[in-house]
C-alpha cells in the first residue's frame, strides 16, 4: 500500500509549485499510472516517494510506516521502494549478474547466483548474466533494470518513463512483461508516463496531473470515457 | 526502517567531513586576513617607497603577458582546430608542450640572451646618454621577460580555445559559410565573440600565473608583488607588512576572477547556443599552409625547443663533476613526497567532490567551491598563511613542551600543496562526477544501498582512472612549484625545482639544467596523460 496525502513540492527560482497538495492511495498489489505533460510534475511525484527529493509538507505512508510526516523522513535505501530510472541506470562497469547482486545486499554468493538467476529468468533473459550493458539491446536494458529493481524485494516499484526510448512494438511487448511480472509477484506499482497507451495498458487506476495538481483519478475505463474536462481528454485518448 | 528527524537531517557524517575539510583549506587564507591587523611601523614607508614599483611592474608583466600569449594563442588554436595542412596533428600537440616547461627554467636558459643587448645599450648611451640607455635596457629585460612567460603560459588560452572553436561551433561555422562568407570572416564575427568566455576564462589563468611568478621575474629583476612579498617578509622580517601585501594581492587576484564570473554570466547566451556538431577543417594550398606552420611552430620554438635545447646542451657540459648522488637522492626525495602529496590529494578531492553532489546543499557547494581557491591566491600568499597558522598551533603546542612540530616539517609542506592544488583534481573530479549520471547514484539509493557503498563500488571503480589522471596533474604541478617550496621546505630538503633554482641563483647556470630537464620530462609525461584522459572522458557516456 501508498498512501500520498496532501504532498507539495516547490523548486527555488519557480513561481509555480512543481507538485501542489497531491493526495491518493494505491492499494496493496494495485497498478497505477501518472499521466501528465511535460513539466505537469509527475517525476518529481515520483521522486519523492522514493525519497529522492524532500517533500514541504504533507505526509507518505506504505504498510511499514510513515515514510515522511510532520519529523519524519526515511533515507531513499531503507524505503523498500524499487526505482526504475528511464534508460535504466545501469552501473556500466559491472556485468549484469553484478548489478543485480549490488541490489541483494550481503548474503552467500551460491545464493545471489541463483537468485540472480531467477530474476533473470523471470525478465526473459536468461544466458546474459555476463554481458554488460553495452552489449545489450535498449529494451534488455530495461528488463535488466526492472530484474535489479525486483531482486532488492521492493514492496513498491516506482516506473519512471521506462519505455520512452524503446520502439513501439517493443513498447508494447515489455508492457505487458512488466504487468504480468508485478501482478505475479503482487507488488504494488506506480508508473510515470506522458503516453496515454502506455497508462491505459498498464494500471488498474489512472491518475493526471496538470502544473503540479492531481485533475483526476480513477479506473482506466472511468477515466478514459469520462475525463473530467478537456486537457485530460486529450491528454488520455491521445488528442 | 529508522525514521530520521528532519530538523536534524541536515548535520551528519558527510556534512561534518566536508565542512571540516573545507574549513581547513581555508584556514590559512584566514590566517592572512587575521594577520593584517597586526600593527607594524614599516607599512608607511613601503607603501610610499616600493609599494607603487611592485604594483607597477605587475601590472605591465599582467597587461604585457596578457596580450602576447593572446596574440600566441588565438591564431594557433583558430588554424589547428578550422583548418586542415600537413603536420597538423603534431602541432595540435605540440602547441601545448611549453605547459611542460617552469617559468624559472624558461628564464634561465634566456637570461643570458640579455648580453647580446649590451652593444645596443652601449650606443644608445653614447648617442642619447644614460638616461636613455638606462630606459632601452629596461625595456629589452621587460620585453624578453614578458616574451618568455607568454611562450609558456599561453597554453592555457590555447587548450580551451581550440576545443570551444573545434567542438562546439561546427553548425555556426557552417551557417556563416552557407551565408558565403569567409573563414576569416567568420572567425572574426562568429567564432571569436562566441569563444569570448573561454578566452576569458583562460587568459585569468594566464593572469593568475603571472601575479603568482616569482623565479623568472627574481632572475630578471623586476620586482613584483609577489617577489615584494619575499623581500619584506624575509628581507626585513617585518611579517605584518608582509601579510598586508599578500592581501593586496589576493584583492587583485579576487577581482580577476569576479571579472571572469562577470563577464561568464553576461555572456551565458553563448554557453546556451553551444552545440555539439563538429566542424569539418578546409583544407589549405602549401603557400597558406606554410604561414599558418610559421605562426604554429613560433612560440613553441620560443616557450620549448629553445630552453629544451639550450638545457640539453648544458647538461651535458655539466656532466663532469656533477654530484649525481646528491641529485639522485634529492630527486628521490622530491618525487617521493610529490607523488604522495598528489594521491593524498586526489583521494580527498574525490571524497569532496562526491560529497557535494550527495549532500546537494548550496551552502556546503559553496564553501568547499571556496575552499578550492588555494590556485589562484598566489603560492608565497599560501605560503604564509600556512606558515601564521601552523606557527600558532606550534605556538599552543608549545604549552604543552611540544614546540615546533609543524612548523619546518613535511607535513607542513605537503599540507600548503593541498590547499593551492585542490583545485586541479577538484574541478575535473567535479566534472567527472557529473559524468557518471546523477542517476547512477539514486539507483544505487533505491537499491538499499547507502552513501559508503556508492561511493565505494560505483564512483571509485568508475573514476578510478580520472583519480590518477588527477593525481599525475597535481605531480607535475607540485614538481614545477618554486616560491611556496622555497618559504616552507625544510632547511635539509630540496626539491628539483629549488635545486635548479639554487644553482641558477649561485650562477651555476649549467648544473640547473640536469634538474630543469627532469621536471620538463614530468610535464610532458604529464601532458600524455592528460591526452589520453581527454580522448578517454570523450567517448565515454553513462
Amino acid at each position: 500500500m501508498l498512501e500520498v496525502q496532501n504532498i507539495s513540492k516547490s523548486f527555488p527560482g519557480n513561481d509555480v509549485p512543481a507538485v501542489h497538495d497531491v493526495s491518493f492511495r494505491v492499494a496493496s498489489g494495485e497498478l497505477l499510472s501518472l499521466v501528465g505533460e511535460s513539466g505537469s510534475g509527475k517525476t518529481t511525484l515520483l521522486r519523492l516517494i522514493a525519497g529522492l527529493e524532500i517533500p514541504e509538507a504533507g505526509q507518505i505512508q506504505t504498510n511499514r510506516g510513515c515514510l515522511f510526516g510532520e519529523n519524519n523522513w526515511v533515507v531513499p535505501e531503507q524505503r523498500r521502494i524499487g526505482l526504475v530510472f528511464q534508460g535504466g541506470a545501469l552501473f556500466p562497469h559491472m556485468s549484469v549478474a553484478q548489478n543485480l547482486w549490488y541490489a541483494m545486499g550481503k548474503i552467500p554468493k551460491s545464493e545471489l547466483q541463483d537468485r540472480a538467476e531467477e530474476y533473470l529468468k523471470l525478465v526473459q533473459l536468461n544466458g546474459k548474466a555476463n554481458r554488460y550493458p553495452h552489449e545489450l539491446s535498449g529494451g534488455e536494458r530495461q528488463r535488466v533494470a526492472l530484474a535489479r529493481a525486483l531482486v532488492a524485494k521492493p514492496d513498491i516499484i516506482l516506473l519512471d518513463e521506462p519505455y520512452s526510448n524503446l520502439d513501439v512494438a517493443l513498447t508494447a511487448d515489455l508492457r505487458e512483461q512488466v504487468r504480468d511480472i508485478l501482478h505475479q509477484k503482487k507488488i504494488t506499482g506506480v508508473l510515470v508516463t506522458h503516453d496515454p497507451a502506455d497508462a491505459r495498458h498498464f494500471a488498474d487506476r489512472i491518475a493526471i496531473l496538470r502544473k503540479g495538481v492531481l485533475v483526476q483519478l480513477g479506473l482506466v475505463k472511468d477515466v478514459v470515457d469520462h475525463p473530467c474536462d478537456m486537457y485530460c481528454s486529450l491528454l488520455i485518448r491521445g488528442g | 526502517m529508522r525514521p530520521q528527524n528532519r530538523k536534524q537531517l541536515q548535520i551528519d557524517f558527510w556534512s561534518v567531513a566536508v565542512v571540516l575539510c573545507a574549513l581547513l583549506l581555508l584556514a590559512p587564507l584566514i590566517a592572512v586576513f587575521i594577520g593584517v591587523f597586526q600593527p607594524t611601523e614599516e607599512w608607511q614607508h613601503l607603501a610610499s617607497t616600493v609599494l607603487p614599483g611592485y604594483l607597477l611592474n605587475t601590472l605591465i608583466l599582467v597587461f604585457g603577458v596578457g596580450l602576447v600569449s593572446v596574440l600566441f594563442a588565438v591564431p594557433t588554436a583558430w588554424f589547428v582546430a578550422t583548418y586542415e595542412f600537413p603536420t597538423r596533428r603534431f602541432w595540435k600537440w605540440a602547441l601545448v608542450m611549453p605547459l611542460a616547461v617552469p617559468t624559472f627554467a624558461s628564464a634561465f636558459t634566456y637570461f643570458d640572451v640579455l648580453e647580446l643587448s649590451i652593444p645596443l645599450i652601449i650606443k644608445v648611451r653614447d648617442a642619447w646618454g644614460f638616461g636613455a640607455s638606462q630606459w632601452v635596457e629596461r625595456l629589452i629585460r621587460y620585453g624578453m621577460l614578458i616574451l618568455l612567460l607568454s611562450s609558456v603560459l599561453y597554453p592555457y588560452i590555447y587548450l580551451s580555445l581550440r576545443s570551444t572553436f573545434s567542438k562546439q561551433q561546427g553548425v555556426y561555422f557552417e551557417a556563416g559559410r552557407m551565408l558565403g562568407k569567409r573563414p576569416s570572416s567568420i572567425f572574426r564575427r562568429v567564432a571569436l565573440p562566441m569563444a569570448r568566455p573561454t578566452l576569458i576564462a583562460g587568459l585569468s589563468l594566464v593572469i593568475m600565473e603571472v601575479v603568482n611568478e616569482y623565479g623568472a621575474v627574481n632572475l630578471f629583476g623586476v620586482p613584483t608583488l609577489t617577489e615584494g612579498i619575499f623581500r619584506t617578509w624575509f628581507g626585513l622580517g617585518d611579517r605584518a607588512s608582509g601579510l598586508r601585501l599578500a592581501v593586496i594581492v589576493v584583492i587583485i587576484v579576487f577581482a580577476i576572477l569576479a571579472f571572469e564570473a562577470w563577464q561568464r554570466k553576461r555572456l551565458r547566451y553563448v554557453e546556451g547556443a553551444q552545440t555539439n556538431v563538429a566542424h569539418r577543417r578546409v583544407r589549405l594550398g602549401w603557400r597558406r599552409a606554410w604561414i599558418i606552420v610559421f605562426f604554429c611552430a613560433l612560440p613553441v620554438l620560443i616557450g620549448f625547443v629553445f630552453p629544451v635545447l639550450r638545457l640539453v646542451y648544458w647538461a651535458i657540459a655539466a656532466t663532469e663533476g656533477f654530484d649525481f648522488v646528491g641529485f639522485l637522492g634529492q630527486a628521490a626525495r622530491s618525487l617521493g613526497l610529490a607523488s604522495a602529496t598528489a594521491l593524498l590529494l586526489s583521494v580527498v578531492a574525490f571524497f569532496l567532490a562526491f560529497s557535494v553532489r550527495v549532500k546537494g546543499d548550496s551552502k556546503v557547494c559553496k564553501l568547499v567551491q571556496a575552499s578550492t581557491l588555494g590556485y589562484a591566491i598566489p603560492s608565497v600568499v599560501t605560503a604564509v598563511g600556512v606558515m601564521v597558522l601552523l606557527a600558532s598551533i606550534d605556538h599552543l603546542l608549545s604549552d604543552v613542551s611540544l614546540s615546533l612540530v609543524l612548523s619546518g616539517s613535511l607535513f607542513a609542506i605537503s599540507f600548503a600543496y593541498m590547499v593551492r592544488f585542490m583545485t586541479v583534481a577538484y574541478q575535473p573530479l567535479n566534472a567527472s562526477m557529473q559524468g557518471v549520471c546523477t542517476t547512477l547514484h539514486e539507483a544505487s539509493r533505491t537499491l538499499g544501498q547507502g552513501n559508503w557503498q556508492s561511493l565505494t563500488r560505483i564512483h571509485w571503480p568508475l573514476l578510478r582512472i580520472n583519480i590518477l589522471a588527477c593525481a599525475t596533474l597535481v605531480f607535475i604541478d607540485i614538481m614545477k612549484e618554486l616560491p611556496l617550496t622555497l618559504v616552507l621546505r625544510p632547511s635539509d630538503f630540496e626539491t628539483l625545482a629549488t635545486f635548479a633554482f639554487g644553482f641558477a641563483k649561485e650562477g651555476y647556470i649549467y648544473d640547473c639544467a640536469l634538474p630543469s630537464l627532469l621536471i620538463i620530462s614530468l610535464g610532458v609525461w604529464g601532458l600524455l596523460v592528460i591526452e589520453r584522459w581527454v580522448d578517454k572522458e570523450a567517448s565515454q557516456s553513462c
